[in-house]
């Protein structure tokens, strides 16, 4: 419950004061209300009955019933703004604290419950806080009332009221820990129902292409019946609450007249009538008190659901980020715009290395490419440039300074990231290029429109009716493969970076546009840092050096003349993809010989490659 | 308002049977517990009577047993019905789940498309639980309260008609003031339920896209989208939850207004001299203005209820009433035999196609392709080369034109048999969480350990597979680390094991090393002798050895031919090609 309390400010304790003093004058007035209809009735049985004072006792309790209105709704007003701010708020740091994640924090929990608990999970609170705490006060209040009044009575009857209370009580228990054990599963599998939705709508097309009706359903219909299942248990258990309690209530009353029974039956003749009274006085305050257990009963009903909802609430905001900002960075001027000195890294908790022992430097201005085998690590060796993950060894230096030392967002300005899955937002085309924090200054038209120009996506943006303001669907399915490709491609150059990261981002161009995209980069982003991971050598054979990459280590560098001279698996790369499957098209040794063709182009650094090896 | 009445009208039709036997079990649980504080009096009175002689516990015996009886009875029907209405609730909710699962097969992709991940798995939990849960505790009790209500009328009527009027006007003129709440409420809910969907869409996409938004640094962007969104949450339910707080204390209002209705029109009454009104009457109508109040807080809680029930019945039922696809997409074969497999001939007739009406993709395209042949189509990205595709699975209907396979029109093979004879790799690579065999085998039948092992084999992921604790069974999950490659390759394993006669490979190795998809284009060249299959690939590797290269610009098919003969056009093949040797 802590969770909720670092929310409240010193106004809303007050506020919440005010509410509760709001319902604490709504119980009066309402208790009042029937000692002036008993006035009324009083009134009436006199000889000469005056209309007008009937009317006067009429308007008074009128006006207690207005009274009453009126403090409930200041009451409610005020509770379900405190409450609705306390969710607002709750969300809102959620939602920061899920943005703060690295990839690293964020693979500790299931995406589809982040949804789940970013929204579901604070609803189930706000629902609490906004009427739980009125009833608690209401109950508490008739509660004190009533004992009051019983205090000076037999105590003997309150044997029986505390026989009910242990009996309400154990019920309540037995309930909840029912109900607790299967709501934390109810939970689980709504999470899973989210991710099968979630999977579902995005994997639509493959589900079609394999008529993979059938297996779809019987995959999600598995998870729903365990749901149904855990969500019917949960049900009967608190269905058994209020018949339970209902019960006690009854059972008390007929326990207290049992009880006077035997008290009047011992007692003297003469103390009998005053007894009788008593008991029927009590009767009604255990009724009152149990009146009161009611209006808990239903505050205490949410208590599971609440529970476990702000545990899943505070395991996020409780979870610790180990990817944090940097003492701020001395940036040198000569220093090479990325270097990799004895690199490793293993996913948390898994047994082997992804990456071992890399080392390598690109200097600033330079095109420095990776190649590999299928899940050889260069995705994830990008991944530790902008520190989505963080290096389990060894050191990374940004402009001569450890990208440990860099505040998050000035490293991450600094780079411009095309990931290998293009993925986009739902917002316009121009929303999508203009992503991401530019130094506070939104990007005009202008500036969108020149990197979506370099991205080579100018052309088919304009192709569609509404250009740069065409709303993107969800994943990008109104695009191309190539077109979200292009338009993730602008959306890096629209911020300018001094380090572009492509990680195998030419995939699905085809070789003209390919070609067409590295010209634009190299004319318009001319001082900039590329590093770029790709399968086919067109896009990467006129880097300055060129890594190969196989199981996580690095097996050769250089040019890629250097690399067809002496490095086997990049000459195997190259042959597979100049030579023909099965039927052979075009001879061997054409295909080598126009490969080489491209050593004498001008622009093609190829002694800075030697520089850059250390 | 579309469509929610009618689904809240079918569920309350399918589930009568449990509805009608909640409301006896109601009914009679109310009438035992009428009938307990009658024993109760009737104790109390014995005792006052007998207060004089001896008294022993012995004596209220018979009081004590028949009242823990009625107990035990109205404890019986009152938990009957809350479990009938548990159960009940569960499959109602659950029903709507699958139905809404079904329903997404049967929307066309033009449609789905659209939908918001999140917003659709709010409808699915949220709103759900919204109707399953309510619909069944809101209906269940209230014929208990009609009547009540009915029984409580009589008697007051009975016991003088005057009165009655004066507390059904009061409790009339509280009613308008709770209806206007009550219909004031209803947009505020739909305005909640619309901005927590949402709010659950944008979440959910800056969560898949988690990495791009770090990658860009763009936390406070998202946040600051985020608080907007929240902040018309935190609005609208301001509103909703406010109004609805109000019902509560509206109703012991009425209940008061009442009480003042009573007793000024007894004494009005009594100071005319006139009417037969007693001063036990009057009390005993003092009784009665709160026990009215009681089936009309029901009825109220009832109407509220139903009013949330229904915009998320409204939500529900948007989905389940979209259009659906063409009604042979889920056609059998006329006698539901398995047919034998379709040989895979192709031909696109005169074909004209564009997402949008008014924005062509594909112009007049024709093009013919022979069992057994394999094509592989180029050209510049955006070209409608995975249009092409998406026609040939009918993922969208052409406007013009015709699609045939084995000379059947697709339109009357069926899409579940066109399907059937088609296996195909898909440009986004879809891996859903399971074990790697599911992932692989997924709805294919009948794939044995030896072939899946060597599909494994064939698509180079013998390794892979090799290094992983359990193998071929361990889960993959989005948390799983798995390169994009891998991928790709598992997707290209799930279309082996369909072994299907025509296969489609778009962009499906765009991820691969060139090696691993070397090994790949072996086995599927092995796999596909006779089989027709389109390639859609950017790499030389993929396509110089295809039987006919489609080269496709603008929407339409611009050269055609195999590699040597198009090289030799020196046209926009020619172009492509040689472009990647060229220095950037």
């Amino acid at each position: 419950m802590n969770l909720v309390f670092k929310y409240l400010k010193k106004k809303d304790i007050l506020l919440l004061a005010i509410s509760c003093l709001c319902v604490i004058f709504q119980v009066i007035f309402e208790l009042k209300i029937p000692e002036f209809t008993a006035g009324i009735a009083l009134l009436v049985q006199k000889e000469n009955l005056m209309f007008s004072d009937v009317l006067h006792n009429g308007m008074i309790i009128l006006l207690l019933a207005f009274g009453s209105l009126a403090m409930a709704v200041v009451g409610g007003y005020i509770i379900t703004g405190i409450g609705t701010d306390l969710a607002t708020g709750i969300r809102s740091d959620v939602f920061a604290k899920l943005m703060s994640f690295s990839l690293q924090e964020a693979s500790d929990f299931d995406s589809s419950s982040l949804v789940t608990r970013c929204t579901r999970n604070i609803e189930s609170v706000l629902m609490f806080w906004t009427f739980g705490p009125l009833l608690l006060v209401r109950a508490l209040f008739t509660f004190v009332l009533a004992a009051v009044k019983m205090g000076n009575t037999d105590i003997r009857w309150i044997y029986t009221v505390g026989t009910a209370s242990l009996f309400a009580l154990i019920l309540l228990s037995v309930v909840f820990l029912t109900a607790t054990g299967k709501m934390m599963d109810v939970q689980t599998y709504m999470d899973v129902i989210n991710r099968q939705v979630g999977e579902h709508i995005g994997g639509i097309r493959v589900v079609h292409a394999f008529n993979a009706y059938g297996f779809q359903k019987k995959a999600f219909d598995v998870t729903d019946r365990k749901l149904t299942d855990f969500n019917i248990t949960v049900n009967k258990a608190v269905s058994i609450l209020a018949p339970g309690l209902t019960v006690t209530i009854y059972g008390l009353t007929i326990a207290v007249f049992a009880m006077g029974t035997h008290i009047i039956s011992q007692a003297d003749i003469a103390q009998r009538p005053s007894l009788y009274a008593d008991m029927i006085e009590f009767s009604s305050y255990a009724t009152l008190i149990m009146g009161a257990v009611v209006f808990l009963m239903r505050g205490l009903g949410m208590i599971p659901d609440v529970l476990i909802s702000s545990k899943r609430i505070k395991e996020i905001l409780d979870h610790p980020t180990v990817i944090n900002d940097g003492p701020g960075a001395t940036v040198k001027a000569d220093a090479p715009a990325v270097s990799f000195e004895h690199v490793y890294f293993g996913y948390p908790g898994a047994a082997s290395n992804v990456l071992e022992d890399i080392s390598f430097r690109a200097l600033k201005g330079e095109t420095v490419a990776f190649i590999g085998n299928t899940g050889c690590g260069k995705s994830t060796l990008l991944n530790l440039i902008p520190r989505l993950y963080e290096a389990t060894s060894g050191k990374i230096e940004i402009n001569g300074a450890d990208i440990r030392d860099y505040a998050l967002g000035d490293l991450r300005n600094r780079i411009g990231y095309v990931p290998q899955k293009a993925m986009l937002f739902s917002d316009t085309v121009a929303g999508n290029i203009d992503f991401g924090d530019d130094g506070g200054f939104a990007r005009g038209l202008n500036e969108i429109k020149k990197a979506a120009m370099t991205g080579q996506a100018h052309e088919f943006i304009m192709q569609k009716p509404e250009g740069y303001d065409t709303q993107v669907q969800r994943g990008g399915a109104n695009f191309s493969g190539g077109q979200r490709q292009r338009l993730t491609i602008s959306r890096a150059v629209c911020r300018d970076p001094e380090i572009y990261i492509f990680d195998d981002s030419f995939s699905a161009l085809d070789f003209k546009t390919d070609r067409q995209l590295r010209k634009a980069l190299k004319e318009n982003a001319a001082g900039a840092t590329l590093i770029i991971v790709a399968q086919r050598i067109a896009t990467i054979r006129y880097a300055d050096r060129i890594y190969v990459m196989d199981n996580g280590k690095i097996v050769g560098e250089g040019t890629h003349d250097e690399l067809m001279e002496n490095c086997t698996v990049y000459q195997e790369i190259a042959h597979s993809q100049f030579v023909g499957t099965g039927k052979v098209t075009s001879p061997d040794g054409e295909v080598l010989k126009s490969l080489k063709a491209g050593t004498g182009s001008p622009d093609l650094k190829s002694g800075a490659g030697k520089e850059g090896v250390k | 308002m579309s469509g929610g009445r009618e689904l809240l009208r079918k569920i309350i039709r399918q589930n009568s049977k449990i509805i009608v036997l909640s409301m006896v079990c109601a009914v009679l649980a109310a009438i035992a517990q009428a009938l307990l504080p009658m024993q109760i009096q009737r104790l109390g009175d014995y005792l006052q009577q007998n207060m004089g002689g001896d008294l022993g516990l012995g004596d209220i015996v018979p009081f004590l047993r028949s009242a823990i009886a009625l107990l035990a009875v109205f404890a019986f029907f009152f938990i009957t019905q809350n479990l009938l209405v548990a159960k009940a609730s569960g499959y109602i909710g659950s029903n709507l789940r699958v139905d809404l699962n079904d329903k997404l097969n049967r929307i066309p992709l033009s449609v789905t498309d659209k939908y918001m991940v999140g917003d659709i798995q709010s409808r699915f939990v949220k709103d759900v639980d919204t109707i399953s849960s309510s619909i069944l505790n809101t209906f269940a009790p209230a014929p208990a309260n009609l009547i009540k209500l009915v029984l409580l009328l009589i008697v007051m009527f009975m016991t003088d008609p005057f009165m009655t009027i004066a507390v059904i006007v009061a409790e009339f003129a509280g009613l308008v003031l709770l209806a206007v709440v009550v219909q004031k409420t209803g947009p505020h809910i739909k305005d909640q339920m619309e901005a927590l969907g949402s709010l659950t869409s944008f979440t959910e996409e800056s969560i898949s896209g988690h990495m791009v938004v770090k990658a860009f640094h763009c936390e406070e962007d998202m946040k600051k989208e985020f608080d907007q969104r929240n902040e018309r949450v935190s609005t609208s339910s301001k509103k909703a939850q406010f109004l609805q707080g109000l019902l509560q204390p509206l109703l012991s209002f009425n209940s008061n207004l009442s009480y003042v209705a009573v007793v000024v029109t007894a004494a009005a009454l009594f100071s005319m001299r006139s009417g037969s009104l007693t001063i036990g009457g009057m009390a005993a109508f003092i009784l009665y203005a709160p026990m009215i109040a009681e089936p009309m807080n029901a009825v109220i809680s009832f109407v509220s209820a139903l009013q949330q029930a229904l915009v998320s019945a409204d939500r529900v039922a948007e989905v389940l009433n979209a259009p659906e696809m063409n009604e042979d997409v889920h056609k059998k074969t006329d006698d539901g035999q398995k047919v034998e497999k379709l040989s895979g001939d192709v031909e696109f007739e005169h074909v004209t196609f564009g997402y949008e009406p008014e924005q062509i993709v594909l112009h007049d395209l024709s093009a013919k392709v022979k069992a057994g042949q394999k094509v592989a189509i180029v050209g510049p990205t955006g070209a409608g080369k995975s249009t092409f595709v998406n026609l040939l699975m009918r993922f969208y209907e052409p406007q013009n034109g015709r699609i045939l396979v084995d000379g059947i029109p697709v339109t009357e093979l069926g899409q579940e048999r066109l399907h059937d004879n088609i296996a195909m790799v898909l440009q986004d690579t879809w891996t859903f969480e399971g074990s790697i065999r599911d992932n692989i085998v997924y709805s294919t039948e009948g794939v044995t350990e030896e072939r899946l092992n060597k599909i494994v084999e064939d698509c180079g992921l013998s390794y892979y597979v090799g290094t992983l604790p359990e193998g071929l069974d361990t889960v993959i999950s989005e948390r799983s680390d798995i390169s994009a490659g891998q991928k790709q390759l598992l997707t290209i394993a799930r279309a082996l094991a369909k072994d299907s006669p025509i296969l489609i490979l778009d962009e499906a190795t765009s991820n691969v090393d060139t090696r691993s998809e070397l090994l790949i284009q072996r086995a599927i060249d092995r796999l596909t002798r006779d089989r027709t299959s389109f390639v859609i690939a950017h790499r030389l590797s993929t396509i110089q050895n295809a039987d006919c290269i489609f080269v496709m610009k603008d929407g339409d098919v611009v050269e055609m031919g195999k590699h040597e003969e198009l090289l030799e056009k020196n046209g926009l093949y020619s172009e492509l090609y040689h472009s990647q040797f060229e220095p950037a």
